[in-house]
C-alpha cells in the first residue's frame, strides 16, 4: 500500500512539475520533486529496492513526458541506485545526510542529463546548462520539506500501528 | 562475507540490467524520432494525460495569478487606477462616437430625402435646437428663420413622414407645430382607398382620424397619408398606421387611432418644404 501511495505521489508530482511548478522557476530552473522522492525512498530502503523504485519512478515520469521516456528511466535508476548504495552503512537519520546526498546526486544527474541531452539536441545551449545547475541548489533546498513530507505521509504508512 | 558479496553482486547486476534496458529504450526511441514515428504508448500517454495536465495547468495558472497579485499588489493597484482612468476616457469617447453614429445615420436620411426631393423648390434641412419639456409633443424650435428663407405654414417632414408645420418664424429660428399638438388638424385619407377624414393631434404620442364615413372599410395596419385638401399640406405625405377603430357602428362617423411613423421623441434633423402645395 505504501508503494502504491509512493507511486501515486510520483505520478502527481510528475504532472505538477509540468504544470503548476513551471510558474515557480528561479533563473529558469525548476525543482525535480520526483528525483527528491526517489532519494527519500532510497534513503529509507535497501539498495535493491531503491534501484527498482528509481526505475519504476522513471517509467511513471517518462509517461508524463514521453519524448524523454528512456532518459528518465536511466536517470532515475541511477538516482535510486546511488541513494541506496551510497548511504548504506551511514546513519541516515542525521539531517545533513539527505542534504549532502541530494546535492551530489542532483549534480551528477544534471551532468549526466546535460551530456545525454547534448548528444541528442541541446548541445551548446548555455542557458539550459545554467538552469540545470541552478536546479541542483533548488533541489538541495527543497529536499528538507520533501523529506518531511515523505516521512509524514508515506514512510509512516508501513510502520506498524501501536 | 560471501553472502554479502553475492548480495552486492546481485544488486549491481540488477542495476546494470536496468541501465541496459534503459539504454535500449533510448536507442529505439531515438530511432523512432529519426523516422518521425509516434509510438502507440506515446499516443496513449498523451491522450490520457492531456485532460489531467489541462486541469493542473489551469490550477497552476490560478496559483501563479494569486502569488503575482500578492507580491505585486502596488503595481496592480497602480495599473487598476490607470485602467480605470483609461476606461473612463474610453467610455466618454464611446458615447461621443455613438452620438456621431446616430448623427451620421440621420444625416444620411436627410441626404437621401434631399435627393428624393431635389426637384421641389424651396426645400431645406434644419436642426432641432430646442424643445420645451412642458410642450414636448406640441412644438420644437429649429435653427433656420426668415433670413434663411423659412416661411410660415411651411410643411415639415423627415424620411419617416410628416412632422408638422412652421407655426412661427423668427430671424434665425422657427417654431414647428408638431402633428401631435392638440390643435393640429391635417386632412388625410387611407392609402389606396378613397376614404377621407381629418387627423387630429391628441397632445400625446398618438393621433386620431375623425369624420370618416361610417361604412368605410378600414383595418388595423392601413396606411394614412395626407389627402392634399386644404391650403397647407401637400398630397401623399405619410402620417402613420391605423392602430384601432375607436367608434361603434351606431356613431354617425367613424374614428380611428393612428400610430405615427415619425418618432416625435427623437427629432434632430428635419426637412422644410416652403412651397409644398
Amino acid at each position: 500500500m505504501d508503494k502504491f501511495l509512493f507511486f501515486l505521489f510520483i505520478f502527481l508530482f510528475s504532472v505538477l512539475e509540468k504544470t503548476i511548478l513551471k510558474g515557480f522557476l528561479i533563473f529558469g530552473a525548476g525543482p525535480d520533486i520526483v528525483l527528491l522522492m526517489v532519494i527519500c525512498q532510497g534513503l529509507n530502503t535497501t539498495s535493491r529496492q531503491a534501484v527498482l523504485i528509481g526505475f519504476v519512478s522513471g517509467i511513471i515520469k517518462g509517461l508524463t513526458q514521453p519524448e524523454l521516456f528512456g532518459i528518465y528511466l536511466l536517470s532515475y535508476t541511477f538516482v535510486g541506485f546511488s541513494a541506496g548504495i551510497v548511504t548504506e552503512g551511514v546513519y541516515r537519520d542525521k539531517i545533513w545526510v539527505p542534504l549532502i546526498v541530494t546535492f551530489f546526486i542532483s549534480a551528477i544527474n544534471v551532468l549526466f542529463l546535460i551530456w545525454f541531452l547534448g548528444i541528442f539536441r541541446y548541445i551548446g545551449n548555455f542557458s539550459l546548462y545554467k538552469a540545470q545547475f541552478f536546479s541542483v541548489f533548488y533541489n538541495t533546498i527543497l529536499i528538507l520539506p520533501v523529506y518531511y513530507f515523505y516521512e509524514g505521509f508515506i514512510f509512516t504508512a508501513r510502520r506498524p500501528r501501536v | 562475507m560471501t553472502g554479502m558479496n553475492s548480495k552486492n553482486f546481485r544488486n549491481l547486476a540488477l542495476f546494470f540490467l536496468l541501465v541496459l534496458l534503459s539504454i535500449l529504450i533510448i536507442y529505439f526511441q531515438a530511432k523512432s524520432v529519426q523516422e518521425k514515428k509516434t509510438g502507440i504508448i506515446e499516443n496513449i500517454c498523451i491522450a490520457v494525460l492531456t485532460p489531467i495536465e489541462n486541469f493542473s495547468s489551469s490550477v497552476g495558472q490560478e496559483c501563479r495569478d494569486f502569488f503575482y497579485a500578492v507580491f505585486h499588489y502596488r503595481k496592480i493597484t497602480r495599473q487598476i487606477n490607470l485602467m480605470e482612468r483609461q476606461s473612463s476616457l474610453l467610455e466618454k469617447e464611446n458615447i461621443l462616437l455613438k452620438e456621431a453614429e446616430v448623427e451620421n445615420s440621420e444625416l444620411k436620411e436627410i441626404l437621401s430625402l434631399s435627393l428624393k426631393l431635389g426637384k421641389i423648390k424651396g426645400g431645406m434641412a434644419a436642426f432641432v435646437i430646442s424643445r420645451d419639456a412642458d410642450l414636448w409633443l406640441e412644438k420644437v424650435k429649429i435653427n433656420k428663420g426668415y433670413e434663411e428663407g423659412i416661411k410660415e405654414n411651411a410643411v415639415v417632414i423627415n424620411s419617416a413622414g410628416l412632422i408638422g408645420k412652421i407655426a412661427r418664424v423668427f430671424k434665425h429660428s422657427s417654431e414647428i407645430k408638431l402633428l401631435t399638438a392638440m390643435d393640429m388638424a391635417v386632412p388625410a385619407r387611407i392609402h389606396k382607398k378613397n376614404i377621407q377624414g381629418i387627423v387630429y393631434g391628441m397632445g400625446q404620442g398618438s393621433l386620431v382620424m375623425k369624420y370618416i364615413d361610417s361604412g368605410a372599410d378600414i383595418r388595423a395596419g392601413d396606411i394614412v397619408i395626407t389627402s392634399g385638401c386644404g391650403e397647407v399640406f401637400p398630397k401623399g405625405e405619410k402620417i402613420g398606421n391605423v392602430k384601432a377603430i375607436l367608434s361603434t357602428e351606431k356613431d354617425l362617423f367613424k374614428s380611428i387611432s393612428i400610430e405615427p411613423f415619425v418618432n416625435f421623441n427623437s427629432l434632430n434633423f428635419v426637412w422644410i418644404l416652403n412651397d409644398a402645395k
